[in-house]
């Protein structure tokens, strides 16, 4: 058994599943593959793919990056108080800026000072959540000038700009994990920081370099946020942090770190979206997205588990061969 | 055991093999990595069913899988990483499995505590009963092991590996114990690649290879270059390997009074291109710390380090590594290798930077490299693609070695190099050393093992308390000699 091909069939396996479900759902109910319908998705799901695709290398490193969302809303909000204040030149590099600093932060308390990545990004999703309140007072930020979100909600082509966005930083991030020297140490450093160590991986500039690109993937999403809502809010999409981590599950990631893949979150986010939308068309209650959402990842857990314990028996048997 | 067959898929592990165990008798299942001793000890613990041939125990034939049944029989497996809870105590440990087999569903705690306690004494051994297993040294570990294959009555007790972690003072005590344990009439399997031991306290030896019985018979009927040709199939002499007449140098490294609080103190060190110095110490003697402050890891308080003639000190592994240092570190499952991950990517990692252009990697390039280190260092895979876990340890050594060659270092230190790995693979890693002294590289190697250390070195220092203790030429010293002053300076 090869990890290339276990990865590869689990891949095969969750593109099937979403094929069926997509099939399945347009068979109950023939507008859920119209323009109409398939557009609005591609609006929705580049907001929390992106998010995800945040999280991707921070577990691959054996990481997590729980800050993400926070991070999100932190930069929505500097966007939009730029854009208000009409310095709209300075709002997309600062914003951007804003997510790294996020990241460089994250980098410091995980690298540098070496606290537990879930411990280190749980504490600074409070922070920079917290951050987004102060400078906010609360209320959501509005009253943007008209053109961000004309912009963001257009579709040249028929393609949505959030779509887009979500698909270049796919393709960037997915070239970077498999032919960057920095892709290639991140997944080695996932599968036994020990050995990194030995080998000698550059661990602190590792994991910093890690974190940034996690909080500027993380200020896209918050860019592509604030013109969905057409405002920026300190606790907008709260109920992202667990989705987002449940999509880089589902995704195939290992969650000790040393695997995973952007075709991985791609299909995952496809999948949860089309359950998502899907619930909707066949006129099932939206309440039940998330138990419907906790059973795939079950189930779907389950399953590899059991696979795995399947391949770990083959693995024994030709070991002590 | 009799006529045992077994086959995973189209690989025949096990053919036509007997294996009979009398009574107190002590038998060395001996074979090199990969030929079915495992899959033997398997067989007869129980955890696989062999497809065909018959398994009995005392009398009576054991059927299918039954692990727990086996052990209920009295036959008590001690694998080599003792399979303890670290964080229970010694005593519950030692009474956990009889109390699992007795299907005891409340924890008689005192029952237990006596139980454990009278099991330490029959093998006279003093361990606090309330200490987790966790902060036990590893020989204790393996004592506690033993005290709870005792306590659930076993009458077979099989060791693999037994003393692959030990010293030679803790091997020696453990030989006595197995002897002792012997005269009441336990039996026990060895299953070794260590050839003294088979001859020190086995009474019996069966050899296995390729899945075959190759040699079975009295140890006496056996000289020990008898054991090793049937183990590897081919001959193997143990003598020393051919020494460089060159005389070296000025010291590519040199350590003037290199001292690191509460590990070791004082050392002076000379490393030369074109030698191997071994380092022989006890475990805790301070010579992995020394190594690893070598490598950059550690900081050491005080003492200078000079290179090339030139002072320095290391910030990290990656400065060591900047001007020529590697490093194999001691245990090649924690801390050499990337387990799941490639032998391709096991084998580039620390090079990466040769086949990338800011920062971009040629995948091809390092792919080749690495094809090219798999056949230099004749690597047996069936792919680069496979994860490294799949190779045996031998193999896997030979990739953190790869690993390095591919950085052409100065100096390359490697602690333990050959523990747990196959008398054939010994001998070719330690061809590797040579023919790397003989291209100018420096050689340190950190070793228990003293036969090792005689075969290669040009220099053996002798580590004991953190110092230096002895600095012996490599050609003069005898094994004995040097035995008696590792145990002499540690004591």
């Amino acid at each position: 058994m090869q990890r290339e091909d276990s990865t590869r069939s689990y891949l095969v396996a969750l593109f099937g599943l979403m094929v069926l479900v997509f099939a399945g759902i347009g068979l109950g109910n023939p507008s859920f593959v119209s323009g109409a319908s398939l557009s609005s998705m591609a609006f929705q799901f580049p907001e929390f793919g992106l998010l995800a695709l945040a999280i991707l290398p921070t577990m691959l490193s054996g990481g997590i990056d729980l800050s993400v969302v926070s991070i999100a809303n932190l930069t929505s909000i500097v966007a939009a108080l730029l854009l208000k204040s009409g310095h709209e030149g300075l709002a997309l590099p600062l914003a951007l800026g804003a997510g790294a600093a996020c990241g460089v932060l994250n980098g410091v308390l995980i690298g540098y000072l070496r606290l537990p990545a879930i411990l280190a990004t749980l504490g600074t999703m409070q922070v920079i959540g917290g951050l987004g309140i102060v400078v906010t007072g609360g209320p959501a930020v509005t009253g943007l000038p008209d053109w961000y979100a004309a912009t963001v909600n257009a579709a040249p082509g028929g393609i949505p700009v959030p779509l887009t966005v979500f698909a270049v930083v796919l393709v960037a991030l997915g070239v970077l994990l498999r032919f960057s020297s920095t892709g290639v140490q991140a997944r080695l450093y996932g599968a036994n920081p020990i050995a990194a160590r030995f080998a000698g991986i550059p661990e602190r500039r590792l994991i910093m370099t890690i974190y940034v690109a996690s909080g500027i993937i993380s200020a896209l999403a918050g860019l592509v946020i604030l013109g969905h809502a057409n405002s920026a809010y300190a606790d907008y999409g709260t109920s992202y942090v667990l989705l987002v981590v449940l999509i880089n599950i589902l995704a195939g990631v290992n969650p000790a770190g040393g695997s995973g893949t952007v075709s991985g979150v791609l299909l995952a986010v496809l999948l949860l979206q089309f359950i998502s939308s899907g619930l909707n068309f066949l006129s099932f209650s939206a309440f039940l997205r998330d138990l419907f959402f906790g059973l795939l990842l079950v189930i779907v857990m389950s399953l590899r588990v059991l696979g795995g314990q399947f391949r770990l028996a083959a693995w024994l048997a030709r070991r002590s061969a | 055991m009799r006529g045992i067959f077994k086959s995973y898929g189209p690989a025949r592990v096990l053919q036509d093999v007997d294996f009979l165990l009398g009574p107190g008798e002590v038998r060395c299942l001996a074979g090199e990595n990969g030929s079915g001793k495992s899959t033997l000890i398997k067989i007869l613990s129980g955890v696989v069913a062999a497809d065909s041939g018959t398994v009995s125990l005392f009398g009576r034939p054991v059927a299918g899988t039954d692990p727990a049944g086996v052990i209920a029989a009295g036959l008590s497996v001690i694998y080599q990483d003792f399979s303890l809870f670290p964080n229970l105590t010694v005593g519950e440990n030692i009474t956990f499995l009889r109390a699992a087999a007795h299907r005891d569903r409340l924890v008689h705690r005192l029952r237990r505590r006596r139980l454990a306690a009278e099991t330490l004494d029959r093998i006279g051994v003093k361990l606090d009963l309330d200490e987790p297993v966790e902060t036990l040294p590893v020989a204790a570990k393996q004592l506690v092991a033993i005290a709870r294959a005792l306590a659930n009555d076993a009458r077979i007790v099989v060791m693999d590996e037994p003393t692959t972690a030990l010293t030679r003072n803790e091997v020696d005590n453990l030989l006595r114990l197995v002897a002792a344990l012997k005269q009441e009439g336990v039996s026990f399997v060895f299953v070794s690649h260590k050839i003294e031991e088979v001859f020190t306290v086995c009474d019996t030896v069966t050899v296995i290879r390729d899945g075959k019985v190759a040699a079975s018979g009295a140890a006496s009927d056996f000289t020990p270059a008898a054991l090793v040709t049937a183990m590897t199939g081919r001959d193997i002499a143990s003598q020393r390997l051919p020494r460089d007449a060159t005389a070296p140098g000025r010291p590519f490294l040199s350590a003037r009074g290199l001292t690191r609080i509460g590990e070791y103190r004082d050392v002076d060190l000379d490393l030369h291109a074109g030698e191997i110095v071994s380092i022989v110490g006890l475990l805790g003697s301070g010579r992995t710390e020394l190594a690893l402050s070598l490598f950059g890891d550690t900081r050491p308080d005080g003492g200078t380090l000079v290179l090339d003639g030139r002072p320095l000190s290391f910030g990290s592994v990656r400065d060591a590594m900047a001007v020529g240092i590697a490093y194999v570190p001691e245990d090649r499952l924690s801390e050499g290798l990337f387990l799941d991950q490639s032998i391709n990517d096991n084998i580039t990692v620390s090079s990466l930077g040769r086949d990338s252009r800011l920062g971009w990697l040629n995948v091809a390039a390092g792919a080749r490299r690495a094809k090219a280190a798999v056949e230099r260092l004749r690597i047996r895979l069936q792919t680069v693609a496979a994860p490294v876990v799949q190779l045996s340890g031998g193999n896997q050594q030979r990739v953190v070695l790869a690993r390095w060659m591919e950085r052409e270092p100065r100096l390359i230190i490697l602690n333990s190099p050959t523990v747990g790995v196959d008398v054939g693979s010994k001998r070719d890693i330690h061809e590797l050393l040579v023919a790397l002294r003989a291209k100018g590289t420096a050689v340190l190697v950190v070793t228990d093992d003293i036969g090792e250390a005689l075969a290669i070195s040009d220099r053996i220092l002798v580590m004991a308390g953190g110092r230096i203790t002895a600095s012996l030429a490599g050609d003069c010293a005898t094994e004995h000699e040097i035995a008696a002053r590792v145990a002499k300076d540690a004591a």
